[in-house]
C-alpha cells in the first residue's frame, strides 16, 4: 500500500470539522425547498396519548404546561398544536400556563394554529372555545421550580391569583371548578428541562393525576421508566411524535414537514460516522503492521 | 400568516437573521468581531429580561400581597435582600440564612416526590410481572428487570468486579452502552431539529420559503 | 454576638427544620403544617426573583472590570453590553408588552437564544464523526444502537428497511429502559441520602467557607 493511498484513509479519519458544518448547513436547505413528506409510522407512546385523549370529554379539564421555549418550537410546537387540536375536537376544557419567559410567544403560536381558541375580546362562533368557560391562559408563572409545581398541585388558588389578563381567578368560571391536582384529568407537559419530573413527582405521585409528555427527544428517553410504570400515560418524541400525532389526526402539519430535515441531517451524520469508522479501521491496520 | 409588513417588524426579522448569521460565522468560519458583538448582545438581552422578570415577580407576588395587608410577605423581601450580601466577603455569612432556607425547602419538596415516583414506583414496576402477558411481554419484563439489576451492580464499587461478580457487571456495561446509544440517537434528533429550525428561519426571512 | 450568629449549627438547623416540616406536611396532612409549607413555597418563589437579579450583578462586575482596564478586544463589547442592558431594562420597566423591550425580546432574545441552542447540532455531528469509532465491543454496541435509533427517528429509515421502526420502537421502550431506570433510581437514592446528610449536618458544602469551621465568613 503506497503513501498516497494511506493518506486518503488518514484524510477520511481526519476531515476538517468546517467541512462537516458547511455540509450540514447547506444540505438542510434542501428539504425546505423540496419537501418529500414521507409517511410516518405511529409509535406505541403516541398512540397511547391519542387513545387517552379520545376518552376525554366536556366534563374533563386538562392542564397544558408549556415549559419549552421558542428555541424548542421545532421539536415541541407540532406536538403541542396537534394535542391542543385533539382536545378541542373532544370539547375538553383547557388551562394553559408556563414557566418560561417566552411562554406568551408559544401561546400565540398555538392560538394562531388552533383558531378555535378565542381571547376574551374576540367573537365566539359555533365550535369555538370561549375564554374563561372553555379555556383559560394563566400566562407566565414565576419560576420557582418544583416548589411552585407542588404549590399548584396542592392549592391552585393559593399559588396563582390572576390569569394573563389580570382577571382574578375567583371571577373565572372554569377555575372555580379546579382546586388542585385532583380536579385535573390530565397534565400535558412540554419540556426541555426538569419540569416534567416535577409534575410526575408532585402531581402524579401525590394525587394520581395522569401525566403526558410532549417534549424534546431526550426527555422522551428519560421518561420511558415513568411510562413503563404507568405514571405517564403517553409521550410524543419531539418533532417525530408531533408528526405521528398529525397523521393520527389526519393532517400534514409542521411536524411532518420537518421530518424531511431530520432525514437529511440524520443521513449526513450517519454518513460521517461510517466514513470516520472506515478511515479509523483502515489506518489502524497500517499502524498494526 | 403573512410576512411581516410593519417596518419595525421587518427590521426585527432582518436583525434576528443577521444576528443568527453572525453567531454561525464563528462555527462556519472562525472567531470574529461580528460574532463577539452578537454574543454580547444576547448576554445583554438576557440580563435585561432576567432583571425585568425579577422585578415583575417581586412586584406581583411579594409587594402586592404585602400592600394588601398580609404582613407575612415581608419575609421574602428581608430574605431576598439578605441574599445580596453574597458578593461581599465580610458579610457573606448573612446570605447563608437564605441559602439554608432555600436548600431546606428545595430538598424537602424534591425528596417527598422522588421517594414515591423515582424509587418506589420504579422498583415496583421492575418486580411486577406481566401476568397474562404474551411471551414478548415476559421477555421484556425479564430483560428490563435483570438489566436494571446488572447496571446497578456495575455502578456498585464496594465489591471488586471479579469472580462471579464479573459477569453481571459486564452485562450491565453492555446494556449501559445500548442505553447510551439510544439516548444519543434521540439527542441527535433534538439537536438537528433545533438547527433545522434556524435554517428555516433564515430561509423565511430571505423569502425563499413562506413565513409560517 | 456576631460570631454566634455565624455558627454553622444555626444554618444546619434551619435547613433541617424546613426540610422536616415539608416532609411532615407530606406524610401527615395536618392543616397548619400544610399551610406553613404552602407559605414557605411562596416565599421561595419571591426569594428566587431576588436571586435572578443577583446573577446579573455578579456578571456586571466582570464587564465593569474590562471597561475600567480597557481590556483590548473586550471593553467595547462590554460597554455595548451595559448600554443595551440599561436601555432594555428601562424600556421593560415602562412597558413589557410594547416598545423597545418587547421588540428586542421578540427579535433579539428569542432568535439568539434559539440560535445558540441550535449550535449544538453542528457539534453533535462533528463529535459523532470524531468520537464514534467502534474501538471495542461496548463502543460498537453504542454505535449500532445509535445508528438504528437515528434511522428509526426519521422517516427514511423505514424506506431503507421496513423493520427499522419495529427495532427502534423496541429499543426506545424496552432497550434503553434498564439504563434510564437505573440512573433514575440511583440518582433519587443519592438525592434522599444527600438530603439526610444535610439534615444531619454532615454535608456542609452549601455553606461555603463557613461550613468547615466554627465561624467567620
Amino acid at each position: 500500500m503506497g503513501e498516497a493511498e494511506r493518506s486518503i484513509w488518514i484524510k477520511l479519519a481526519e476531515i476538517d470539522r468546517r467541512i462537516i458544518y458547511w455540509s450540514l448547513f447547506l444540505l438542510l436547505i434542501i428539504p425546505f425547498v423540496r419537501p418529500l413528506m414521507l409517511p410516518v409510522s405511529i409509535s406505541e407512546t403516541t398512540l397511547a396519548l391519542y387513545n387517552f385523549i379520545e376518552k376525554l370529554g366536556p366534563d374533563d379539564i386538562v392542564v397544558i404546561g408549556i415549559q419549552s421555549g421558542v428555541s424548542a418550537w421545532p421539536e415541541c410546537l407540532p406536538g403541542l398544536v396537534a394535542a391542543t387540536r385533539h382536545l378541542v375536537s373532544r370539547n375538553v376544557k383547557i388551562i394553559i400556563w408556563g414557566f418560561y419567559t417566552d411562554v406568551d410567544m408559544t401561546m400565540n403560536a398555538i392560538k394562531a394554529r388552533v383558531p378555535q381558541l378565542k381571547w376574551p375580546d374576540e367573537e365566539v362562533g359555533p365550535g369555538d372555545y370561549k375564554y374563561g368557560e372553555d379555556w383559560v391562559y394563566i400566562g407566565l408563572i414565576p419560576a420557582g421550580g418544583e416548589t411552585v409545581v407542588a404549590a399548584l398541585a396542592d392549592d391552585l388558588h393559593a399559588a396563582i391569583k390572576a390569569d394573563f389578563f389580570g382577571t382574578p381567578i375567583t371571577q373565572i368560571p372554569l377555575l372555580q371548578k379546579v382546586k388542585g391536582a385532583k380536579d385535573i384529568a390530565l397534565v400535558i407537559t412540554s419540556d426541555t428541562g426538569d419540569y416534567g419530573w416535577y409534575y410526575v413527582r408532585q402531581w402524579n405521585a401525590r394525587y394520581g393525576t395522569p401525566i403526558a409528555e410532549i417534549g424534546i427527544a431526550m426527555i422522551y428517553s428519560e421518561f420511558v421508566p415513568y411510562y413503563k410504570a404507568g405514571q405517564v400515560i403517553g409521550m410524543l418524541k419531539g418533532v417525530r411524535g408531533g408528526a405521528e400525532y398529525e397523521r393520527l389526526l389526519g393532517y400534514a402539519g409542521e411536524g411532518t414537514q420537518r421530518m424531511d430535515a431530520l432525514n437529511v441531517s440524520h443521513l449526513l451524520t450517519i454518513f460521517f460516522i461510517i466514513i470516520g469508522n472506515i478511515g479509523y479501521f483502515a489506518t489502524r491496520k497500517y499502524r498494526r503492521y | 400568516m403573512p410576512y411581516p409588513t410593519e417596518p419595525l417588524e421587518i427590521l426585527g426579522a432582518w436583525v434576528g437573521a443577521l444576528l443568527t448569521i453572525f453567531i454561525y460565522s464563528y462555527i462556519l468560519w472562525r472567531e470574529n468581531y461580528a460574532f463577539r458583538w452578537a454574543e454580547h448582545t444576547y448576554i445583554a438581552s438576557s440580563f435585561a429580561v432576567a432583571v425585568v422578570q425579577a422585578i415583575r415577580i417581586i412586584r406581583n407576588n411579594v409587594v402586592a400581597p404585602l400592600m394588601g395587608g398580609d404582613m407575612r410577605y415581608i419575609m421574602p423581601i428581608i430574605l431576598g435582600l439578605m441574599l445580596y450580601t453574597l458578593p461581599f466577603r465580610r458579610f457573606r455569612w448573612i446570605s447563608r440564612y437564605v441559602v439554608s432556607f432555600l436548600v431546606g425547602i428545595g430538598f424537602g419538596v424534591s425528596v417527598r416526590g422522588a421517594l414515591s415516583a423515582d424509587i418506589t414506583r420504579q422498583i415496583l414496576s421492575s418486580v411486577t410481572a406481566p401476568l397474562g402477558g404474551t411471551p414478548m411481554d415476559w421477555f421484556n419484563f425479564i430483560y428490563v428487570s435483570l438489566g436494571f439489576v446488572f447496571i446497578v451492580s456495575y455502578f456498585t464499587f464496594t465489591k471488586e468486579h471479579t469472580g462471579w461478580y464479573y459477569v453481571p457487571t459486564k452485562i450491565g456495561r453492555y446494556l449501559l452502552m445500548l442505553g447510551l446509544g439510544v439516548y444519543f440517537g434521540n439527542t441527535v434528533q433534538f439537536r438537528m431539529a433545533m438547527l433545522s429550525g434556524r435554517v428555516q428561519y433564515l430561509l423565511q426571512v430571505f423569502k425563499i420559503i413562506p413565513w409560517p | 454576638m456576631a460570631s454566634v450568629l455565624r455558627r454553622p449549627e444555626i444554618f444546619i438547623f434551619i435547613a433541617g427544620v424546613v426540610m422536616g416540616i415539608t416532609w411532615i406536611g407530606y406524610f401527615f396532612p395536618l392543616g397548619a403544617v400544610e399551610d406553613t409549607v404552602s407559605l414557605m413555597q411562596t416565599w421561595a418563589v419571591g426569594i428566587s426573583a431576588f436571586a435572578l437579579a443577583l446573577g446579573f450583578l455578579s456578571a456586571a462586575r466582570i464587564h465593569l472590570h474590562y471597561i475600567r482596564r480597557r481590556t483590548p478586544g473586550m471593553w467595547p463589547f462590554s460597554l455595548w453590553l451595559f448600554i443595551f442592558t440599561a436601555v432594555a431594562i428601562i424600556a421593560g420597566l415602562i412597558s413589557e408588552t410594547t416598545g423597545f423591550y418587547a421588540w428586542q425580546f421578540k427579535w433579539v432574545y428569542t432568535p439568539l437564544g434559539a440560535t445558540l441552542y441550535a449550535t449544538t447540532g453542528f457539534y453533535i455531528c462533528s463529535a459523532a464523526y470524531r468520537a464514534f469509532r467502534a474501538r471495542s465491543v461496548e463502543a460498537a454496541i453504542l454505535l449500532i444502537a445509535g445508528i438504528i435509533v437515528m434511522l428509526g427517528n426519521c422517516t427514511i429509515g423505514e424506506v431503507i428497511w421496513k423493520d427499522i421502526p419495529v427495532i427502534n420502537e423496541w429499543l426506545q421502550i424496552h432497550g434503553q429502559a434498564p439504563f434510564i431506570r437505573a440512573i433514575m433510581v440511583t440518582a433519587a437514592l443519592g438525592l434522599v441520602l444527600y438530603a439526610l446528610r444535610i439534615m444531619a449536618g454532615i454535608e456542609r458544602g452549601y455553606l461555603g467557607a463557613i461550613g468547615g469551621e466554627g465561624g467567620g465568613g
